[in-house]
């Protein structure tokens, strides 16, 4: 569904952020790319709805290339995916609702939206995803009142509001605690599974790469330089990407 | 991780309120040096009772010279005058030494002050109502150019360039000009005062607005950017909700603002008490003005009161 065809990213200061990127994504896989920060995880994943633009290559999606859609075409294709941040990137003084109903703006014009007026169903939509990621009492509560977990799992709500076709999250559980963090990666892989999204996840852990993943893509330095099943995935995989030996810190450890 | 900020390791970062204190004082030693003004300019008593006479006379006090240590001078007899021949010198004249003022409190004055509140009631509410129509306009045409000169909403850095510098035109026009050459065009009367205070809370607004909103969290903007949102949605969403408490606040200190800069308006004829206020000065009606002042300072205080109220609620 996502074919990458030479790919290159040059930042502006002249560093290159992505280098050569060959990739193919299939339909409903849920893929976990691993790396050290700075390897050009969050780029790579960020090219795909184009919230970083390459400097060179072909990223197919469905057919079209991404890097030459106009405005109302690249709108278009940002409503089917949705994005989960490290950060949860929630406006914290707006209701939960709001939050997860911002999912829907790319269906609806400008005025509509600025004045608030959600069409009924798309109300109901924000109500099913909010009761899927386990709140829907806190529906009118503040973004800003709710803990870490509760607040990722607002913005996964968001994404599931949107009905995408492709997930991107990019360090989804790097801000919580182990066991927050593996119900946050619980939800994302059960509805990755149950609506069949393909799910592309950035994360530096590598024992929960290789739980929740099917496939692992290592990068270094902007370049791929693993990719393969997670189950054929060994430590000595991960000391090739890292280019080091495993730390504690890379592993997030068991639920607790 | 892409998200954590670097620290600065620069030579100023390390003893910050080192560099600051020295800072200050430079920017105090520099200029007074050249001004050839020091301290003793403002311990010098003469200037301090010169204001204190000012305060008392904006009171209901009557102002009384007096005679300290008046002097008596004493005189010889004339020689060949009718007295002459007598042993006592004459009392000639009493000196004053030192004068010195005192200042009775008056309990009519007091009450033809409190009676003159009654009659500022028009002007006053009319200056009023001219605040709170420049602020409304002035604040709501604010958001959008607030929105055109940050930075970081700038989808066209030309856009952001002319929008920024016409901000900085604007507000660099005095509202007293500003008020008298827009009395010049419209004439006298509460028109040109509501624009001029319109075109100032303009200024300000949008100025301390576009601040806020290139400090906001870029996060909640890229997140709807990510939903496929428009560029209006993703203010909407994104911006307005993170600004909407220091919005607020602005439109409610710059109608603070606008109360008391809406009584200097009127020295140039753009109506309410700024009028009265200067024809009291003129006629030297010391009382007068007192009255306008307090009404004035009650008038901030509350207003000050409430805002803060409805920042508490809106935060």
């Amino acid at each position: 569904m996502l074919e990458f065809k030479g790919i290159q990213k040059v930042w502006p200061n002249g560093t290159k952020g992505l280098q050569d990127i060959n990739l193919k994504i299939n339909e409903g896989e849920f893929v976990a790319i691993v790396g050290l920060s700075g390897a050009g995880k969050s780029t790579l994943i960020r090219t795909i709805n184009r919230l970083v633009q390459p400097t060179e290559g072909e990223l197919l999606a469905d057919g079209m290339d991404v890097c030459k859609m106009n405005e109302a075409q690249l709108r278009a294709w940002r409503t089917k995916v949705g994005m989960i941040f490290q950060s949860y990137n929630l406006v914290k003084r707006s209701s939960v609702l709001r939050n997860v109903l911002s999912g829907r703006l790319g269906h609806i014009g400008n005025v509509r939206s600025i004045l608030g007026l959600f069409p009924a169903a798309d109300i109901k939509l924000a109500k099913e995803a909010l009761e899927r990621v386990g709140l829907s009492e806190k529906i009118d509560s503040r973004a800003d009142e709710l803990s870490g977990g509760q607040q990722q799992r607002v913005s996964i709500a968001r994404a599931l509001t949107q009905q995408p076709k492709l997930i991107l999250a990019d360090e989804p559980v790097a801000s919580l605690d182990p066991p927050t963090g593996h119900a946050v990666m619980n939800d994302l892989r059960r509805i990755s599974r149950e609506d069949k999204i393909t799910t592309l996840v950035n994360i530096h852990f590598i024992d929960m790469a290789q739980e929740y993943a099917d496939r692992i893509i290592g990068m270094r330095a902007g370049r791929i330089v693993y990719d393969g099943p997670a189950s054929q995935v060994t430590e000595q995989t991960f000391e090739e990407i890292y280019g080091r030996r495993i730390r504690p810190d890379d592993l997030r450890g068991n639920e607790a | 991780m892409s998200s954590e900020k670097k620290r600065a390791k620069g030579f100023f970062s390390r003893r910050p309120a080192l560099w600051v204190t020295a800072l200050l004082l430079l920017l105090y030693i520099v200029p007074s040096a050249h001004l050839k003004i020091g301290p003793g300019e403002f311990l010098n008593g003469e200037n301090w009772r010169q204001m204190a006479d000012l305060v008392y006379r904006l009171g209901p006090f009557e102002r009384i010279n007096t005679c300290k240590n008046a002097n008596l001078v004493w005189g010889e007899t004339d020689p060949e005058g009718p007295w002459s021949g007598k042993l006592d010198p004459v009392k000639v004249a009493a000196v004053c030494e030192r004068e010195e003022t005192l200042y009775w409190f008056r309990p009519d004055f007091l009450k033809a002050q409190v009676a003159y509140v009654g009659n500022i009631k028009a002007p006053l509410l009319d200056t009023f109502r001219m605040a709170i129509i420049g602020t409304f306009i002035g604040s709501l045409l604010a958001v959008p150019a607030a929105l055109y000169s940050s930075q970081n909403l700038a989808r066209k850095r030309w856009v952001y360039l002319t929008a920024r510098t016409v901000m900085n035109l604007i507000r660099t026009v005095p509202d007293l000009v500003l008020a008298a050459i827009l009395v010049g065009a419209f004439g006298t009367g509460a028109l040109p005062g509501i624009i001029a205070l319109s075109i100032f809370s303009f200024a300000i607004v949008a100025k301390l607005l576009s601040e806020s909103i290139e400090s906001i969290d870029p996060g909640p903007i890229e997140a709807i950017q990510a939903t496929g949102g428009s560029w209006w949605q993703q203010i909407a969403f994104g911006v307005w909700p993170q600004i909407l408490p220091n919005f607020m606040g602005y439109v409610l200190y710059v109608l603070e603002v606008n109360v008391r800069s809406s009584t200097v308006l009127g020295y140039v004829g753009a109506g309410g008490i700024g009028l009265e206020l200067q024809t009291n000065l003129n006629l030297g009606r010391f009382r007068e003005v007192g009255v306008v002042i307090v009404v004035m300072l009650v008038i901030v205080v509350a207003m000050d009161w409430v805002s803060n109220k409805l920042r508490e609620r809106l935060v």
